[in-house]
C-alpha cells in the first residue's frame, strides 16, 4: 500500500479539515509540509497536484485529489468501516445523506466565506504585522450572527448539525471555529446556548485536539 | 409522487437542479417563487430555506435546499436511471466531487459577483468587474489545461462536475457578454459546445424561454 499523503500546512484550515478526517479514522498518513511563506504552493511540483495553487493536495495510492471537502468525503466513504463514522448512521439512505449534504453546502457557502474573513482580519493579519480593520470585523460579525441564528434553531432540534451523530458537516466547521475561539468573535458562539454547546463538543474531540499541535 | 421545486426557471441555482432532473428523466413540478417581489425572504418560504434563497425541493416528506446537495441526492438516488452523473467507482466519484468543489470555490465565487454586477446592477463597480475578470481568466486557464487531456472536467464522461457549471456558463455566454473568454480557449470552447448541445440542456433552455 503506497499510503496516504497530505501535501499542506499544519496551520491552514483547509489542510486541517483533511487531517481531522484522517485522525477521526485513525488512519496512518504522511504530512508533507508545503511552505506557504515561501510560495511553495504556487510553484511546481505542487501546482501539478493542485493547479489552483492552494493547500491541501492528497494522495491515496494512485488516487490524487485536491479540494479539502472532496478529500474528506472520499475518506469518509473509502474508510467507512474504520474509526469514527463521518457519514450519517444510515449512510446508504440517500435522504439522510442529502440532509448531511445540505449542511456541508451551508458550511461552504454561508458560514465559511464570512468566518474566514473574520479569521483573516483578526488572526492572519496580526500574525503578519498588519492592522485589523474593525469596520470589516463588525460587518462580517453581523452576517455571521444571522448564520449562527439559523444554526441555533437547528441545534435545538438535533444534537449535531446533520442529526443525532457527528458527521462531516460538523467536522468541516472545526478548523475555522477553532481560530475564531481565539478572537472576540467567540462571543457570537457564547451568546447562543446550543451553538456554544456544539462548539464545546466538537472542539474537545481527540482528533480536534490533535490538529492543534 | 412528483417532486416539487420551489424557485424560478430562469434563476441559476434552480437551473442546476432542473438540469439534473432532466438528465435523469425525473418528473418534477416547478412552483414559482417570485424573486422580484422578494417572495424568498418571506416567512412561509423561510420555513423551506432559512437563508431565504432558491431553490428548495419537496419530495413527499423529504425537504431539501442547496442546489448542489439536491443534485447529488437525485444523482445518487437515481444512479441507475438516465445519465450517470457520479461515476461508477468511489475513486471516480471523488474526482467528480473535486471538480464540483472547484466550481463552487473558484468558478462560482467569481462568476456570481460578475453576473450580479454586469447583469443586475445599473451602476456597477467597474474596477471590481475588471479584477473579477482577471481572476476568471486564471480559472479558465486551469480548465483549458484540464480539458486538453480530458473530454469532460472529471474525465471521459459527462458528470455533475460539468452540469454544475452550466447555469453560470450560460450567463457568461449571454447576458454578461463574456463569451470571448470561452471562445478564445480551444478546449473550454469545445467543452461548452458539447455540453450545451445535450438534449437535457436544450429542454431546459426551451422551458426558460429566454
Amino acid at each position: 500500500m503506497a499510503g496516504i499523503k497530505v501535501f499542506g500546512n499544519a496551520t491552514s484550515p483547509s489542510t486541517r479539515r483533511v487531517l481531522l478526517a484522517l485522525h477521526e479514522k485513525n488512519l496512518d498518513f504522511e504530512l508533507v509540509n508545503i511552505d506557504l511563506k515561501d510560495g511553495e504552493h504556487k510553484k511546481e511540483p505542487f501546482l501539478s497536484r493542485n493547479p489552483f495553487g492552494k493547500v491541501p493536495a492528497f494522495e491515496d495510492g494512485d488516487l490524487k485529489l485536491f479540494e479539502s471537502r472532496a478529500i474528506t468525503q472520499y475518506i469518509a466513504h473509502r474508510y467507512e468501516s474504520q474509526g469514527t463514522n463521518l457519514l450519517p448512521a444510515d449512510s446508504k439512505n440517500p435522504s439522510h445523506y442529502a440532509i448531511m449534504a445540505i449542511g456541508m453546502e451551508v458550511e461552504a457557502h454561508q458560514f465559511d466565506p464570512v468566518a474566514s474573513k473574520l479569521v483573516w482580519e483578526q488572526v492572519i493579519k496580526n500574525f503578519v504585522g498588519l492592522t485589523t480593520d474593525q469596520a470589516i470585523v463588525a460587518e462580517e460579525e453581523a452576517k455571521l450572527a444571522k448564520v449562527l441564528d439559523v444554526y441555533e434553531a437547528r441545534l435545538k432540534e438535533f444534537k449535531y448539525l446533520a442529526g443525532e451523530t457527528f458527521t462531516l458537516t460538523d467536522l468541516h466547521h472545526i478548523p475555522v471555529v477553532q481560530y475564531l475561539l481565539g478572537t472576540p468573535t467567540k462571543k457570537l458562539f457564547t451568546e447562543r446556548p446550543r451553538v456554544n454547546e456544539w462548539v464545546a463538543e466538537v472542539t474537545k474531540r481527540p482528533a480536534s485536539q490533535k490538529i492543534l499541535k | 409522487m412528483v417532486v416539487k421545486l420551489f424557485g424560478q426557471i430562469k434563476a441559476g441555482n434552480p437551473q442546476r437542479v432542473l438540469l439534473c432532473f432532466l438528465e435523469k428523466g425525473i418528473e418534477f413540478e416547478v412552483i414559482h417563487v417570485d424573486l422580484n417581489t422578494f417572495e424568498q425572504k418571506k416567512p412561509e418560504y423561510l420555513l423551506r430555506q432559512p437563508f431565504g434563497q432558491v431553490p428548495a425541493i419537496e419530495d413527499g416528506d423529504l425537504k431539501l435546499f442547496e442546489s448542489r446537495a439536491i443534485s447529488r441526492y437525485y444523482a445518487t438516488k437515481y444512479a441507475d436511471q438516465g445519465t450517470d452523473l457520479l461515476g461508477k467507482t468511489l475513486e471516480q466519484r471523488a474526482i467528480v466531487e473535486q471538480w464540483m468543489e472547484v466550481e463552487a470555490n473558484y468558478f462560482n465565487v467569481v462568476v456570481l459577483p460578475l453576473v450580479i454586477n454586469i447583469v443586475f446592477t445599473p451602476k456597477f463597480d467597474v474596477a471590481l468587474v475588471e479584477e473579477l475578470k482577471v481572476k476568471l481568466d486564471k480559472v479558465l486557464d486551469v480548465y483549458e489545461n484540464q480539458l486538453a487531456t480530458n473530454r469532460y472536467l472529471a474525465g471521459a464522461e459527462f458528470s455533475l462536475a460539468d452540469l454544475t457549471h452550466m447555469p453560470g456558463m450560460r450567463y457568461i455566454m449571454n447576458e454578461a457578454g463574456l463569451g470571448s473568454m470561452i471562445t478564445s480557449r480551444e478546449n473550454v470552447n469545445r467543452w461548452w459546445n458539447e455540453i450545451s448541445a445535450r438534449p437535457a440542456w436544450k429542454k431546459l433552455m426551451e422551458m426558460a424561454a429566454y
